[in-house]
C-alpha cells in the first residue's frame, strides 16, 4: 500500500470528527439559548403596575438539580434565563446521637449487678452478609452522664462529642452494654441507653438542635439539668483514627471497649441565652439570615418574645424584643426575604388562621414592623418592604385543581402486582402560579395591587397525580420557590 | 505529527463498517425500547427522562460503550494478518507507542462521534415519543399540560442528554476518564496474543464496566457529577476504588506497550 493512499481517509475523520463534535456543541448551546422566553408571565388583575417599583422578587422554577428556570421581578420587569448548572450543597450531611451513658467509675459497680445473655444477629445480602455473635447485659442506674456525638455521613468518618452534663433520675432505668468478639461486624460499648428514651423534660434531659449543618456546624442545646441555653459551634471534627488515640478503654466485665463518657473535638459556646430563655423552633432555620448573619427567635420565662440578632459566627449582636404573643402551639415558619435587612416570618396555630410578620431591621434594630392575618390555607410564602419602606409585598402559592383516573393495572404495576378493584379518581391541587399583593403600610386591610405571575400547569402534576393514587396522600412537590436575598448576595460574591 | 495523525485517520476509517453497524444497532433498540415504553399507559405519565431510564436506554447504552472499542479496533486487527495490510504496518514510518497512541486516538474519535450519535438520538425522538404519552394518557388526564417550553424542559431534564457533553469541570474531567481508558486499553489488550490477550481483555472490560457503574447514578440523573467529584475527595473507600482503576489502567497500558515492543503481535 502507497503512503500516501494513508492520506486518503484523512478529511473524512476530521470532517466526521468535526461532524460529531459541531451537534455536541449545538446541542448544549440550543439548551442555553432556546429557552422558552414566556415560561413565566405577568398578569396585573388590579391596581397599577407602578405598585411594583422598589419590589425585587427572585424565584426559580425546576425539577432536578441541574435544570431550573430562574427568573426575576424588579420594579415591575420580568426576567428569565435557564440555570444549567448543578448547585453545590455546602451543608454537611450529618448524623446525631444524644445517649445516657453510666460514668465510667460506675462500670465495676454495674457489672456486679448486670445480667447476661447471648446475643446474635446477621445483616446484609446473599454472600455479603455478616454475622455477629456476643453478650448483651443489663443493670440499672440513676447517675448517668448526657453525651452527644455528631457523625459526618460525607464518607470522612468524623465526629464530635461533647458532654451536656450529669443527671440524677428519680427512678433508676435500664441500662445496656453489649460485647462483641470482633469489632468490624459490630462495635462493642459500655452501659448506656438512649436519651430519646426518656421523653419527660422534668428529667432535665438537654435536646439539640442543628441549626446550621454548613461548616462550621451550628447547634442549640436546650436548657436544662441547672444549665442555660445556648448556640454552640463545632469548630473542630476528630478523624476515626484521633478518636481512637483520645478515648481511652475501660473494661466491662473483663471486656476492654472504649469509654462513651471521653469528649473529642472542639465546640465553643458562641451565644449563651439567658436563664429561663429558650430558642422558639421554627421550620426552615436555612433563611434565618439577616445580611450575613443569622437571627433567632427566643421566649422567656415570662412568656416575652425576643429576636436575637447574630453574626455569621452567631455571636450575638443585637436583641429586640417583639410585641407578639406566641404560644408553644404555634408552628413559626421562617420566611424567604426579598432583602438582606429583612426578616418575614409565619406564625401558624391549629386554627384556620394565622400572622405573618415582617421586619426592617436597621443597625442591629428594628426599623420597622408589619403584622398581617391570614388564612391558613393561603400562607405567604414571602413577604418584603418596598426599598423606601411604604409599601409591602405579599407572595402565595396560586393552586388549580387537577383530576385524574387512576387505571386500576396502572396501579398494580407500582404496587407489584397488587391492583385496586377499579379504577381511581385523583384530585389534587397544584402550584401554578404565586399570587402578588401590595399593600400600603398604613393598610394592611386593601390592597392597592393584585398581580400572579403563571407558571402554567407542569407535565409533572400528571406523575404526581398517579403517584399520590398509587400510595395514597396529596403529595406537596415543590417546583417552585423565592430566592432568598441572602442567596442572592452569595452568588454575586460568589 | 502528521505521519501520526493520517495513521489514526486510517485505523479510525478500518473500523467505519463494525462500528456503524454498532451505533445504528444501537439507536434502533433505543428507538424500539422508547416507543414501547411511550405506548404503555405504566409509563404515560412519566417525564422523557424518566422514560428514558425505565425504558433500559441505559443498557443499551452500557453495550455500546464495552463494544466500540472492541468494533473500532477488530478490522484492523483481522486485517493485520493480511499480507498488505501487515507489509504496510511494518514499514510505516512511526514507532510502536506511536501505532498504539493512533489507535487511541482513533478509538477516542468513535466514542466523541458515539455520544454525538446518542445526543441525535435523543433529540429526534423527543417530540414523538411526548406526542405519543399525550395520545396514551389523553383518556386519564382531565387537564392539559400548559407549561410552556415543554420540549425545552424535556431536554434540560434529561440526565442522559445533559451529560453529553458535560458541562462542569468535574463532569469533563470524568467523561475525558471515561473516554480516554477504554480508548488505550483495548489496543493495548490486542497486542498481546493467546492467553495474555484474553488476560488483557478482561481487565479492560472489567475497567469499563466499572466506570460505567461509577457514572450510572449520574447518567440516570441521581446524582450529579459535581457530587460524584465531592465524594471522592471525602470518601476514603471511593478515593481508594478510583485510585485503583486509574492504576490498573496504566499498567495495562503500559504492558500492552511492552508486548508491541516485544513484537509478540504484528501491530
Amino acid at each position: 500500500m502507497k503512503w500516501n493512499k494513508l492520506a486518503r481517509p484523512y478529511r473524512a475523520c476530521l470532517g466526521t470528527l468535526a461532524a460529531g463534535v459541531a451537534l455536541l456543541l449545538c446541542g448544549q448551546a440550543c439548551l442555553y439559548m432556546a429557552y422558552p422566553r414566556q415560561a413565566v408571565t405577568l398578569q396585573l388583575k388590579t391596581g397599577n403596575d407602578k405598585e411594583l417599583e422598589g419590589f425585587t422578587l427572585e424565584g426559580s422554577w425546576g425539577q432536578t438539580a441541574s435544570a431550573a428556570m430562574e427568573f426575576t421581578l424588579s420594579d415591575g420587569v420580568l426576567n428569565q434565563h435557564p440555570n444549567l448548572q448543578s448547585k453545590q450543597e455546602d451543608a454537611l450531611s450529618l448524623m446525631d446521637q444524644s445517649l445516657l451513658c453510666v460514668p465510667d467509675e460506675e462500670l465495676a459497680s454495674m457489672d456486679q449487678q448486670a445480667e447476661g445473655g447471648y446475643v446474635s444477629g446477621m445483616y446484609g445480602a446473599f454472600f455479603l452478609h455478616t454475622s455477629y455473635e456476643g453478650m448483651k447485659y443489663t443493670a440499672q442506674a440513676r447517675r448517668l452522664n448526657q453525651m452527644y456525638t455528631l457523625n459526618t455521613l460525607d464518607g470522612s468518618n468524623r465526629s464530635v462529642r461533647f458532654g451536656l452534663g450529669q443527671v440524677q433520675l428519680p427512678q433508676a432505668v435500664t441500662v445496656t452494654a453489649e460485647l462483641y468478639k470482633n469489632g468490624r461486624a459490630r462495635a462493642s460499648y459500655p452501659y448506656l441507653m438512649n436519651a430519646a428514651e426518656l421523653e419527660n423534660a422534668d428529667l432535665g434531659i438537654r435536646e439539640v438542635t442543628i441549626l446550621d449543618a454548613e461548616d462550621p456546624v451550628g447547634l442549640y442545646v436546650s436548657p436544662g439539668n441547672g444549665e442555660n441555653g445556648g448556640i454552640y459551634l463545632v469548630r473542630e471534627f476528630c478523624t476515626a483514627e484521633e478518636v481512637a488515640k483520645v478515648v481511652p478503654d475501660v473494661t466491662v466485665q473483663g471486656v476492654a471497649v472504649p469509654s462513651e463518657n471521653q469528649p473529642y473535638g472542639t465546640v465553643e459556646a458562641v451565644c449563651p441565652l439567658d436563664a429561663g430563655e429558650s430558642l422558639i423552633p421554627c421550620d426552615n432555620w436555612g433563611d434565618a439570615r439577616i445580611e450575613d448573619g443569622h437571627w433567632i427567635l427566643t421566649r422567656q420565662e415570662t412568656g416575652k418574645i425576643n429576636l436575637l440578632l447574630l453574626d455569621k459566627e452567631w455571636k450575638p449582636v443585637g436583641k429586640c424584643p417583639l410585641n407578639i404573643s406566641m404560644n408553644e402551639y404555634q408552628s413559626v415558619t421562617v420566611l424567604p426575604s426579598l432583602r438582606t435587612d429583612e426578616i418575614a416570618f409565619t406564625v401558624v396555630d391549629q386554627s384556620t388562621t394565622g400572622q405573618i410578620v415582617v421586619l426592617r431591621i436597621n443597625q442591629n434594630t428594628i426599623e420597622a414592623q408589619s403584622i398581617m392575618d391570614f388564612l391558613a390555607t393561603s400562607a405567604p410564602i414571602a413577604a418584603g418592604y418596598s426599598a423606601d419602606g411604604t409599601r409591602l409585598m405579599t407572595v402565595t402559592e396560586s393552586r388549580q385543581s387537577l383530576m385524574a383516573t387512576l387505571p386500576a393495572e396502572v396501579s398494580g404495576y407500582y404496587n407489584g402486582g397488587a391492583e385496586l378493584p377499579s379504577d381511581l379518581s385523583v384530585l389534587s391541587s397544584a402550584v401554578t402560579g404565586w399570587d402578588i399583593q401590595v399593600y400600603n403600610t398604613q393598610d394592611l386591610q386593601r390592597p392597592t395591587l393584585s398581580a400572579c405571575l403563571d407558571f402554567g400547569v407542569s407535565q409533572r402534576w400528571r406523575q404526581e397525580l398517579w403517584l399520590s393514587g398509587i400510595y395514597g396522600g396529596e403529595r406537596r412537590i415543590s417546583l417552585y420557590r423565592v430566592t432568598a436575598a441572602w442567596e442572592q448576595a452569595g452568588e454575586a460574591t460568589a | 505529527m502528521k505521519r501520526l495523525l493520517q495513521y489514526t485517520a486510517w485505523n479510525w476509517s478500518m473500523g467505519r463498517g463494525p462500528v456503524t453497524l454498532l451505533l445504528v444497532l444501537g439507536a434502533a433498540a433505543e428507538c424500539l425500547l422508547l416507543f414501547v415504553a411511550a405506548a404503555s399507559a405504566n409509563q404515560s405519565a412519566l417525564l422523557y427522562g424518566d422514560l428514558v431510564e425505565t425504558a433500559g436506554i441505559l443498557w443499551v447504552i452500557a453495550a455500546v460503550y464495552l463494544l466500540l472499542p472492541i468494533c473500532a479496533q477488530a478490522v484492523q486487527e483481522r486485517a493485520a494478518h493480511m499480507t498488505r495490510t501487515s507489509y504496510t504496518l511494518f514499514t510505516l514510518p512511526l514507532s510502536r507507542w506511536e501505532l498504539l497512541l493512533g489507535r487511541a486516538l482513533s478509538g477516542v474519535i468513535w466514542m466523541i462521534l458515539g455520544m454525538a450519535v446518542q445526543t441525535l438520538v435523543l433529540v429526534l425522538l423527543c417530540g414523538p415519543i411526548l406526542a405519543l404519552q399525550d395520545s396514551v394518557s389523553a383518556g386519564y388526564f382531565l387537564f392539559e399540560v400548559t407549561e410552556p417550553g415543554r420540549l425545552w424542559w424535556s431536554l434540560a431534564e434529561c440526565s442522559v442528554l445533559r451529560m453529553m457533553p458535560p458541562n462542569s469541570i468535574p463532569g469533563v474531567i470524568f467523561t475525558a476518564g471515561m473516554i480516554l481508558i477504554p480508548s488505550w486499553m483495548m489496543p493495548s489488550a490486542f497486542t498481546h496474543t493467546g492467553w495474555k490477550r484474553v488476560t488483557a481483555f478482561v481487565i479492560a472490560l472489567v475497567e469499563q464496566v466499572s466506570l460505567f457503574m461509577l457514572a450510572y447514578p449520574a447518567l440516570a440523573g441521581r446524582t450529579t457529577w459535581e457530587q460524584i467529584g465531592q465524594s471522592l475527595q471525602t470518601s476514603r473507600g471511593m478515593g481508594t476504588f478510583l485510585f485503583v482503576l486509574t492504576g490498573v489502567a496504566v499498567a495495562q497500558i503500559l504492558w500492552g506497550l511492552w508486548a508491541s515492543y516485544r513484537s509478540e503481535a504484528a501491530a
